[in-house]
């Protein structure tokens, strides 16, 4: 493993240092890379703030400063050996679900232009379930930090394998893109813990001069067996143990996520705004979260602002009814339904963050920039926080976050 | 009194040198302002920025009569390519390099090609009806033809 880190870096130093070299324009072949350099503080000792959730640790109780959550460096390999052909490979290293730092395949797609209007690509391609998800990792892409944890945390599948097809049509002076991707989840290092075998995503972006609306719609078999023995717990106890889990147990289901959003930027100053609702047939429910952001580009300096915030869920669940079964039972089922209401909270996020930064770009190619969020849990919720102290319910926490991000 | 239409004259010759300075700077800037040409063997006779905006800014691969169209841009960093960014799409270097980490690392597309001078522009443009790209309107010889001034 340490060789291929090795290997990975060596090679991506490489590719930094001639990168311009690879871009003569006659060239098939072109090399881009992307990198962050991040540092998120969090004053809360008793718990982390994750704000994806297969972020293992974040800021706070893990450490006041986390310097792996918005780091990370990418590196892309395209070719076009014609002008309506064309491939691309992309390894990202970062920080994942298992705490290491290890680089992954983020894209490996080929795409076959059939007319300036259709497109498709093979292999594997990262999700359009939300306005910035494909390019959620190029920190020089995004305004912010990193995207709005309130509304981003619904959805932590962000690849498939697959086909995707996109048809663009001109309306008056409107761009309209649909897109309709058909595969399968792809995150390796989860291997056993949650798969996607079949998912499907349609989206439309209209893009009317400076104005871009958005909306999309996926559908998705979520199988996870980590809670297997916990159902089967539950149907040990018959007919009402086999109910309980009839209304919470989605794996194997498929649960669904649809999104609205708008960006309105004509140069000076920006607005943007997304909500998102997300699925799962079971007695969880429905969870929300929706962002509003604004700034102002003063130059080479942008200040914005965001505000975000979920809701959604229940507060507590309906586990089995104890007071009818044996008395030598009831720890037991007390128990189960404790991990039940555990499970119902977790999934069931109530949180609003106000944030405000600023992005400097110092080059054309590179940003520093400082944000400032003051996160609110509510009712009891978890938040979008993890790895409490026993007994600690979060309620607010200030986040101080800084990160330089670069493209070549 | 003699010192008083002194300086009157002064302030009048002032006034009238500023003036012409200025009528000066009016047609220079008027040779100088920077169009959108493509080939006269294009049959596109005009364009809107913002449909010029879609072609360069990649959300658009076509004409709007369907053709492909291939952007071409002056060399980075060069007064032009500043100029035509800045003046024509109202945005800094900073904000169009973000524009494409957005489309570039999502394979959505690539910045158009670039040319290492105005004179391999007008090269380019003439010979390719497929092509788009912009330039100081005085260096506009027969071979293209003006869609966006």
């Amino acid at each position: 493993m340490y060789s291929q880190k090795a290997a990975f870096l060596a090679a991506y130093a490489l590719v930094c240092s001639s990168g311009a070299l690879a871009q003569s324009p006659d060239s098939i072949w072109s090399v881009n890379g992307f990198g962050t350099f991040g540092a998120a503080h969090s004053e809360e000792k008793r718990a982390d703030f994750t704000p994806d959730p297969l972020s293992p640790t974040g800021p706070g109780r893990s450490g006041a400063w986390d310097l792996g959550l918005d780091s990370r460096a990418g590196v892309q390999l395209s070719v076009e050996p014609t002008s309506r052909l064309s491939a691309v490979l992309q390894v990202i290293a970062e920080r994942e679900f298992d705490g290491d730092v290890e680089f992954n395949i983020e894209w490996a797609n080929l795409q076959y232009d059939i007319s300036p209007a259709l497109r498709v690509r093979f292999g594997r391609i990262a999700l359009g379930n939300f306005m910035v998800s494909d390019y959620r990792k190029v920190g020089n892409a995004l305004l912010w930090i990193r995207p709005p944890a309130e509304l981003y945390h619904i959805v932590g599948i962000t690849s498939s394998d697959g086909i995707d097809l996109s048809y663009q049509t001109h309306l008056g002076n409107a761009i309209s893109t649909t897109e309709l991707s058909y595969g399968r989840n792809s995150i390796d290092t989860l291997d056993g813990l949650l798969k996607a075998p079949n998912l499907w995503v349609i989206s439309n972006r209209l893009e009317i001069e400076d104005l871009t609306l958005r909306a999309s719609y996926s559908s998705l078999k979520l199988v996870f067996d980590a809670l297997d023995p916990f159902w089967d717990a539950y149907r040990e106890f018959g007919a009402p143990g086999v109910s309980v889990v009839r209304h919470y147990d989605v794996s194997g289901d498929w649960s669904s996520f649809g999104s609205i959003g708008m960006s309105y930027d004509p140069g000076s100053w920006f607005l943007m705004a997304e909500l998102g609702i997300g699925t799962t047939p079971s007695d969880f429910g429905n969870r929300r979260g929706w962002y509003a952001s604004g700034g102002y580009h003063f130059g080479d300096f942008t200040p914005y602002a965001i505000y975000a915030r979920a809701d959604g869920g229940h507060s507590q669940a309906i586990g089995l009814d104890a007071s009818v079964t044996p008395f030598y039972l009831r720890p037991t089922i007390d128990y189960l339904n404790d991990s039940l209401d555990y499970l119902q909270t977790a999934y069931s996020t109530q949180q609003q963050t106000a944030s405000l930064g600023l992005r400097w770009n110092i080059l054309p190619n590179v940003s520093l920039k400082a944000q400032y969020d003051r996160v609110s849990v509510r009712d009891g919720s978890y938040g979008t926080f993890a790895n409490f102290e026993p007994d600690f319910r979060p309620t607010r926490a200030n986040l101080i976050s800084f990160s330089l991000d670069y493209v070549f | 009194m003699i010192s008083g239409f002194s300086h009157c004259l002064c302030v009048l010759l002032a006034c009238l040198l500023m003036q012409s300075e200025g009528l000066a700077d009016e047609s220079s800037h008027k040779a100088n302002k920077m169009v959108v040409v493509v080939s006269r063997a294009n049959p596109v006779q005009s364009l809107s920025k913002s449909q010029v905006e879609d072609i360069f800014l990649g959300k658009s691969l076509a004409f709007p009569d369907g053709r492909r169209a291939v952007p071409v841009d002056q060399a980075e960093g060069s007064e032009e390519r500043g100029r035509f960014y800045t003046e024509v799409l109202g945005r800094t270097a900073a904000q169009i390099r973000t524009h494409w980490s957005r489309l570039v690392f999502t394979g959505r597309g690539r910045p158009p090609r670039s040319v290492g001078s105005r004179e391999e522009l007008v090269q380019v443009i003439a010979n390719d009806p497929q092509s788009i790209g912009y330039i100081e309107r005085h260096l506009i010889d027969g071979s293209l033809r003006v869609v966006l001034e």
